[in-house]
């Protein structure tokens, strides 16, 4: 392992030519805090033999701060790329595409368009792909400057198309394209590994089929949220796609042209990925059946769910007062998909029926500083400037004791750590019914269900709902109490960290004597 | 006494006659006295049941009458009960039919004063897209297809998708119901921060004014429930009633935003006092009068209701509050009128 060299403005990472896995991670560990980045962080502690590799995929540089985990020691090479950096595109030169890498580029949008199930799809791009480089066909050059490409642009618009802007069909297939060749310097210069783990489909997940087509070496996929999903949902609402049709072609209930390509974009990448990976790993069981919906193969997918180092957080139960404290305490960056507004809404009513209730929001506000800003001001609109609290981070083992109901508002999840960290102090959750959170709250049918519940569900963006079920909880001890008990008990029982450990070792395992 | 006791009565009266001692007396007179006081038993019993019966099963009149005497007077006592216990098994079915059936509950349609624009938004086409069955493709279009229909209508419909089984589907809802919301929060802010400056008179009524308005405007979109809506109605009253007691010229517009504040408050008097007054200030009735009429309705004083929709009519409101006047003045009975395609439902 040898620290690489760096412009004095660039920290060092670790640095080595060879790893056991290669996390292939965007948009998280180790610069943004959340959960996912704790559950990496996790995998890499929970497994100190193994020499582990990451790298991070990011939007722009600026896009994000410092880093906000100390890296493991068995973290032995970490590097970052950004798709979307503003560096300068190569040199405007004349460029003719060599023979044959047109059709090839054909054959690929054609399989993409008419027959996306075709058995070889993930190699035949993963192959396109491993010629999106200065030694491949396909160079960044000929994307940009060859007349065949331009060619290729007009034609597709042409035939494909709604949308009567040309102008903007050729940036957003530019645009749409770049990381492409990005993606492609990462997967040559990145270390030799055994096993690339892909904690998303995207753009990492893409880089695990070039790096398993490249190498032959397997390729692990651990979805959290559903990516596709997720980037679906932001594209419904994205301001910034252009709709040019005019009165005459405008119908509201069509989605726009560059909207439907953008959606098409990622579900083609969620399709080829789940089709290239050894195996697909979900958090629990919806989200495995939307893997399935969205092409993964059935065999190759299985849950492990989150699990927690209960030792750590046991020894809080002795701490907790024998009535609730009337805190409701929202562990979370304040970012807008945990819909903190909902929470801070809900206080108002909380409030006025509990007037010694306070509201902790218990999470860093520098990646949103905008709806962290939006949250404040909707405290002290509703009256609430002294019952809302922004703590910023906190150590969890100092919090918990004080707090009597953690709580979710959030619009998605997939499995909170937060809720098992909470149960594993003793304090019952309150959760908006995303994710896996009815499972956590209420158990699965059969043994986890007869435990009871370990708190109450809600609807989502319903602040009244949110501020009776508080309520209900805690004013009253006895059932406070029970919920705290089967919070406890489901814990210990099905969400230990030993337990997912296990599961992924059995994968590792696997995956190191896999054979091309 | 009801049908039901006048046909046990009957049947115990043929009861009677048939365990008569003169029952076993030849004679004919008393025969025919036997006969004769069991028909008129059977006619009572088949007059009741006749009333007791479904009106579906009434007709033709005589016939069902008629089969009703036969089937008691044949088989005597016996088929008295028979036919009672055949009506009242009948009677329960409808019953429990009735139960059963799930009340449909239609909100009243919501007073559209300003919407000089007759087309209806289809609210019944957008949600029978949105039900669940319905392919999710179809579903997302159709949900997207709430962006260019006014928020007033598109939030409630909005709301409920919130607790939509599919992700994708309540998290867009959500997102659209977020960016409507975030627009007035913005708004509201900025005027907060323009309150705290140094402002003249007039520019702090504005900005109270606009204030209230904002809240108000918060409720009337459906972006708050329950005591939070409560919370924010009496948000808006505070900034209305501090614009006022400036002691600056009340405007009708400020007096008639606080009549309907009031009214959603459910100080039923006060709002009458207050949209009165902004009456008398230079509102104009057509905005008003719908209001007035609302207050009426709650107060139960319907011949009031009738009154100001009759004043609606004629001030020719060509809004959708037209259909409601119309109802309330029994225009809308005229089979060849016109406007009927407001509320066909009606």
């Amino acid at each position: 392992m040898t620290a690489a060299s760096s412009p004095t403005s660039k920290p060092i990472f670790p640095r080595a030519d060879s790893v056991d896995v290669l996390l292939l991670l965007e948009g998280t560990f180790p610069f943004v805090a959340g959960g996912v980045s704790s559950w990496v962080n996790q995998i890499i502690r929970g497994f100190p033999e193994i020499r582990f590799g990451a790298i991070f995929l990011g939007s722009r540089p600026e896009d994000y701060g410092d880093m906000r985990y100390a890296l493991p020691d068995n973290l032995v090479h970490l590097e970052t790329a950004y798709l979307y950096e503003s560096q300068g595109n190569p040199p405007v030169m004349p460029v003719h595409a060599p023979k044959g890498a047109m059709p090839m580029v054909e054959c690929v949008h054609k399989m993409f368009e008419t027959n996306m199930k075709q058995p070889d799809g993930a190699d035949l791009f993963a192959s396109l792909m491993d010629e999106a480089g200065p030694d491949g066909k396909l160079s960044h050059e000929v994307f940009l400057y060859s007349p065949q490409a331009w060619e290729f642009i007009k034609k597709s618009y042409r035939s494909r198309c709604t949308d009567p802007s040309f102008v903007d069909y050729f940036w957003t297939i530019r645009h749409m394209h770049t990381p492409f060749w990005r993606l492609r310097e990462v997967a040559m210069r990145c270390p030799k590994a055994r096993i690339y783990h892909a904690v998303s489909t995207g753009y990492a997940g893409i880089l695990g089929v070039l790096l398993k087509h490249r190498n032959q070496r397997p390729f692990m996929l651990s979805e959290h949220g559903i990516y596709v999903k997720e980037r679906k949902i932001d594209l419904y609402q994205a301001q910034w796609l252009k709709d040019n049709r005019s009165v005459f072609e405008h119908d509201p209930s069509r989605v726009s042209y560059f909207r439907q390509l953008w959606i098409r974009f990622f579900e083609h990448l969620g399709y080829v990925t789940y089709q290239a990976a050894n195996d697909i790993v979900a958090l629990y069981e919806a989200n495995r059946q939307r893997q399935l919906l969205d092409g993964a193969p059935v065999e190759r997918t299985s849950n492990i769910p989150n699990g927690i180092d209960i030792e750590r957080f046991a020894p809080l139960r002795a701490q907790r007062p024998a009535l609730p404290p009337p805190v409701l305490c929202l562990i979370g960056r304040v970012v807008p998909i945990k819909d903190i507004k909902t929470f801070i809404r809900a206080m108002r009513t909380v409030t006025n029926h509990l007037p010694g209730a306070e509201a902790w929001i218990a999470g860093p506000e520098d990646e949103s500083p905008e709806y962290a800003r939006e949250c404040r001001e909707l405290a002290a609109q509703l009256g609430l400037g002294d019952k809302v609290k922004f703590l910023g981070f906190q150590k969890l083992t100092e919090l918990l004791p004080k707090v009597g109901l953690v709580v979710l508002s959030s619009i998605s999840e997939a499995l909170p750590l937060v809720i098992l960290e909470g149960y594993a102090a003793g304090v019952p959750t309150l959760s908006t019914d995303v994710g896996s959170c009815r499972q956590l709250v209420f158990g699965l049918p059969g043994e986890d269900e007869a435990l009871g519940a370990s708190g109450q569900v809600v609807r989502i963006a319903d602040p009244e709902a949110l501020a009776q079920a508080a309520l209900t909880l805690l004013t009253n001890p006895d059932e406070w109490q029970r919920a705290s008990q089967a919070a406890i008990k489901r814990v210990e029982k099905y969400y230990s960290q030993d337990m997912m450990f296990e599961r992924y070792r059995a994968l590792y395992e696997k995956n190191f004597k896999w054979q091309a | 006494m009801n049908a039901i006791h006048w046909a046990w009565g009957a049947v115990l009266a043929d009861l009677g006659v048939f365990f008569n001692p003169w029952m076993f007396s030849s004679s004919l007179p008393v025969f025919g006295g036997v006969v004769a006081a069991h028909a008129v038993a059977c006619a009572v019993v088949a007059i009741s049941c006749y009333l007791l019966m479904p009106a579906h099963f009434q007709r033709p009149r005589v016939v069902v009458w008629c089969l009703l005497f036969v089937f008691a007077f044949i088989a005597p006592v016996i088929g008295a009960v028979g036919l009672l216990y055949l009506t009242r098994v009948t009677l329960r079915a409808a019953d429990a039919r009735s139960l059963l059936a799930v009340p449909v509950s239609v909100d009243l349609p919501v007073y559209d004063v300003q919407g000089k624009d007759a087309s209806r938004w289809g609210q019944g086409a957008i949600r029978s897209r949105l039900g669940v069955n319905v392919p999710s493709d179809v579903r997302m279009q159709s949900l997207l297809t709430l962006q260019a229909v006014p928020s007033r209508v598109s939030n409630p419909i909005l709301e409920e998708l919130l607790g939509d089984s599919t992700d994708d589907v309540r998290l867009v809802a959500f997102g659209m119901l977020d960016a409507e919301e975030k627009k007035l929060s913005v708004h509201i802010q900025h005027e907060r921060e323009n309150l705290g400056h140094e402002l003249t008179p007039e520019q702090r009524y504005t900005c109270l004014r606009h204030l209230a308005e904002l809240h108000w405007e918060l409720v009337y979109a459906s972006l708050a429930q329950g005591e939070l809506r409560q919370h924010i109605l009496g948000q808006a009253r505070q900034y209305l009633e501090a614009a006022l007691d400036l002691g600056l010229p009340a405007y009708s517009g400020t007096l008639f935003l606080k009549g309907r504040i009031l009214l959603a408050q459910g100080e039923v008097d006060a709002a009458d006092t207050a949209i009165k007054a902004a009456l008398a200030l230079g509102q104009p009735p057509m905005s008003a009068l719908p209001y007035l009429a609302e207050i009426a309705f709650k107060r139960h004083e319907f011949a009031r209701v009738k009154l100001y929709m009759q004043q609606l009519v004629e001030l020719n409101v060509a809004s959708k509050t037209r259909a409601i006047a119309d109802f309330w003045t029994g225009r809308d009975q005229v089979s060849n009128f016109s406007d009927r395609r407001f509320l066909p439902h009606i």
